[in-house]
């Protein structure tokens, strides 16, 4: 790898948290982390996308909760005794918002270098990729590191805060 | 001396006597009812008739004077006057009459009456004082004189009539009482003498018509018993009446008829005895007596001749001279008797002649009967020892089938044992179940503990994430807190691995036990088909054990067969000896016969002809031990004799037949 690359993938070195969708390794930040929990029951909300599962009560505090196979437009699994919810903060100009994402199973925590760092491949063809912030190659698995706070519009975003 | 009377004299006597009491009896009630109508008509004619005439000479005295006393009070003195006359003559007529009827004899009547007719006077001179004062008109002093001594007279007057018809009626009283009494003496006197003279004539017709009626019963019973046979009879004559003359002439008729009863019986002890020769008395008997007598004597000699010539010739006859016959002619039966018995003696002959030739016969066929009876018994031993054969035979069957009856019933028990076993593993089949189903769910249970566990293991993994995310957010102070973190998942995740694996292996344990589960069942399944088959086999067994008993039965009865039969055989040989002696017998008889039949004087020519000889062939004897039997039945002597006279042979053939019996 090129110095230059390594400069470029440095950005993005840290302490990721990984976790499964369909076989699929996906990592997130662990600053952005707040909490991971077994999945609790949720409340439903009326008129929201179906990816928004409802609303959960986290000691006292209500927070939007959503399915990120769903939203990734990846097939719907019934939950199990693995599916867990990761609580994540995102920062928006009206401050910060807390919200719970389902994934199929949390892994562990990582320690990702740069040199394990690639940028997100150019598919050749336009797609929505500004959520991923780049791939790692972790112990033969590659590891999708998402920008979690570009998963959701800022339409979305304000839909869910006003949920919550 | 009554005794004695004719009966006419008996009857007389009785019926005189009841005559003479009636006639008594009669005289006494009139006698006496004469008396008591007098008495009554003198008291009704004399007594009452004095006593009204006084009690009118009463009321004619108050009459007058209570026309006196009219007179006194001022009312019409001659119309009172009147009335005083009239009165003064009623009393008059009313005394004469009593007069008239006075009994001179009674001292108190005359003592009565001369006093009230001194009151009368008295009154009387009273009365002429007191026509003078009314003749004077001077009523004053008749007031004063009625009111004085014309009363006093007045009452006494009264006083005196009136007692003289107390004494009418006092009299007339006590003379009725009397009449009462004589009455009932009477009565008394008549019951008396009617109850006497009834006794005595009970007593006289008891008597009397005993006498009559005891003879003449008497007499009845003796013609009763005479009668009904019994001329033994006793006859008491002792009076001299009708009935004494009725009681003689019975005795005269007994004794006649006794005395030609105890001649017959005597002369039939004598015939029954067998002395032909004694005859009655005729001279003992009157009239048709003797008659009965001289036939009875008759009847005797009618019998006696031909009987003396028929014992000659059966004294001949008996000396064994059988050629003699009665040649004598008699009457009526004693013809049949004689023909009868020259016939007899003629059958006689002619059977010893056949008799003769019979015991030919026999001598020839008792030897034939001998050698068979031998063949038969020979044979009868043989049979014996074959019946001995199938008896031991039939006692192995016996033994044998004893022995499987035996062992049916020990396969019974064993199939029993047997079914029980089964019983006992479909029991512990049943209990392995159960147990295999406790592991089950015991599995069941530790799977829902391990799944406590795993989740216990993916809590803590998630704590440990946590924990994770925590250091890394302390950044370099959460370094050591990452490693413990690291290991806390790691811990985590090894206790998720062995949760899996135990889990994985109980699911292993319980699919065995499913699978062991139905095993059980199949082999429970295989035990109850099991248990039908052993209940099949004791069945069958059960059919063999009576199958066997009923062998056992059935050979029992062969065995009682074959018992009887050699019972048989035994009396069929001990049968064939005793025939064969007895044809021994017969043999040595037949030749003794023969010696008796050669002391007889027998013409042999008088009966040959007539010979009934038996179809010889019926008395042959074969060999031949299957056919024997048969053989003898048929020489029977009923059908051998039984040959009618068209089928006897000449004695020229009868000859040829004889052949046979060589």
């Amino acid at each position: 790898m090129s110095k230059d690359a390594m400069l470029e993938t440095s950005v993005f070195e840290g302490k990721y948290l990984t976790f499964n969708l369909m076989d699929e390794f996906y990592g997130i930040n662990v600053d952005r982390i707040l909490q991971i929990i077994a999945i609790p029951d949720i409340t439903k909300i009326p008129k929201t996308p179906p990816f928004v599962k409802g609303v959960i009560n986290l000691r006292g505090k209500i927070i939007p909760v959503i399915d990120l196979r769903l939203r990734f437009k990846l097939p719907e699994q019934e939950y199990d005794d693995r599916t867990s919810i990761v609580i994540i903060k995102i920062k928006t100009e009206k401050g910060e918002v807390f919200i719970g994402i389902i994934v199929d199973k949390v892994r562990e925590v990582l320690d990702i270098h740069a040199n394990e760092i690639e940028k997100t491949p150019t598919f050749g063809v336009e797609l929505d990729t500004q959520f991923i912030l780049a791939m790692a190659k972790v112990k033969n698995n590659v590891v999708t590191l998402l920008d979690i706070s570009k998963i959701l519009t800022d339409i979305e975003l304000t839909q869910i805060k006003n949920v919550a | 001396m009554l005794k004695n009377a004719k009966i006419g004299v008996k009857l007389g006597v009785g019926f005189g006597f009841l005559i003479v009491v009636i006639a008594i009896i009669a005289i006494i009630a009139i006698s006496s009812q004469l008396r008591v109508s007098e008495r009554v008509s003198y008291l009704l004619e004399v007594n009452l008739e004095k006593q009204n005439h006084g009690n009118e000479v009463v009321t004619q005295l108050f009459t007058n004077a209570s026309a006196y006393k009219s007179i006194a009070l001022g009312e019409n003195i001659q119309e009172q006057r009147a009335i005083i006359r009239e009165t003064s003559a009623e009393v008059a007529s009313r005394i004469d009459i009593v007069e008239r009827l006075l009994n001179p004899n009674n001292r108190e009547e005359a003592a009565l009456w001369t006093n009230a007719l001194n009151a009368r006077a008295a009154y009387r001179n009273v009365l002429g004082v007191m026509d003078a004062y009314i003749e004077a008109d001077d009523l004053d002093s008749v007031i004063a004189f009625i009111t004085g001594e014309f009363t006093d007279r007045q009452q006494d007057y009264l006083r005196s009539f009136e007692s003289f018809a107390d004494f009418q009626a006092n009299f007339m009283q006590t003379s009725g009482q009397a009449i009462e009494s004589q009455i009932a003496q009477s009565i008394m006197t008549l019951v008396i003498v009617i109850v006497i003279s009834l006794l005595i004539a009970i007593i006289f017709a008891v008597i009397i018509t005993r006498m009559i009626t005891k003879p003449i019963s008497e007499c009845v019973d003796v013609a009763q018993n005479l009668g009904h046979g019994h001329t033994n009879v006793k006859i008491v004559v002792d009076s001299k009446d009708e009935t004494g003359i009725l009681k003689e002439a019975m005795r005269t008729m007994a004794s006649a008829i006794q005395g030609v009863y105890e001649d017959c019986i005597f002369l039939s002890g004598e015939a029954a005895a067998g002395k032909m020769s004694t005859r009655l008395d005729i001279r003992k008997h009157d009239n048709d007596f003797s008659k009965l007598v001289a036939g009875i004597n008759g009847i005797l000699d009618a019998i006696a001749a031909p009987l003396k010539e028929t014992m000659e010739v059966v004294d001949k006859l008996a000396n064994k001279d059988l050629t003699v016959r009665v040649t004598t002619k008699y009457p009526g039966d004693f013809d049949t008797l004689m023909q009868n018995m020259n016939q007899a003696a003629k059958t006689l002959e002619e059977s010893l002649v056949q008799v003769d030739m019979a015991v030919e016969q026999i001598t020839a066929a008792s030897n034939e009967i001998s050698s068979g009876s031998q063949v038969l018994a020979e044979a009868t031993s043989e049979q014996a020892s074959s019946l001995e054969e199938i008896s031991s035979s039939l006692e192995e069957i016996n033994s044998l089938t004893g022995n499987n009856a035996d062992n049916a019933k020990s396969g019974l028990k064993l199939a029993d044992q047997a079914v029980m076993s089964v019983d006992a593993s479909n029991e512990a089949m049943e209990k392995m179940n159960k147990a295999m189903e406790a592991i089950l769910k015991s599995s069941q249970e530790t799977g829902k503990i391990l799944k406590n566990i795993d989740e216990i293991a993916f809590q803590t993994n998630l704590l440990a994430l946590n924990a994770a995310v925590e250091a890394a957010h302390a950044g370099d102070a959460g370094k050591g807190f990452a490693v413990v973190a690291e290991e806390v998942k790691n811990l985590a995740l090894r206790s998720a691995e062995a949760a899996k694996t135990t889990n994985d292996l109980i699911d292993d344990s319980t699919r065995n036990s499913e699978m062991g589960a139905r095993i059980v069942e199949q082999v429970t399944k295989s035990f109850i088909e099991m248990k039908e088959q052993f209940n099949k086999v004791k069945s069958i067994v059960n059919e063999i054990s009576a199958s066997s008993d009923e062998q056992a039965h059935g050979v029992n009865q062969i065995s009682t067969g074959v018992n009887e039969m050699n019972r048989v055989t035994q009396q069929n040989a001990a049968n064939a000896e005793e025939s064969a002696s007895a044809a021994e017998q017969l043999t040595s008889q037949a030749a003794e016969l023969k010696s008796m039949v050669a002391t007889f004087s027998i013409n042999k020519r008088a009966s040959g002809g007539t010979f009934r000889a038996a179809p010889t062939k019926n008395l042959h004897v074969t060999s031949d031990r299957r056919q024997a039997p048969a053989q003898i039945s048929h020489a029977k002597p009923k059908n051998a004799y039984e040959v009618k006279p068209e089928a006897m042979l000449p004695l020229d053939s009868f000859d040829d037949d004889f052949d046979d019996f060589k």
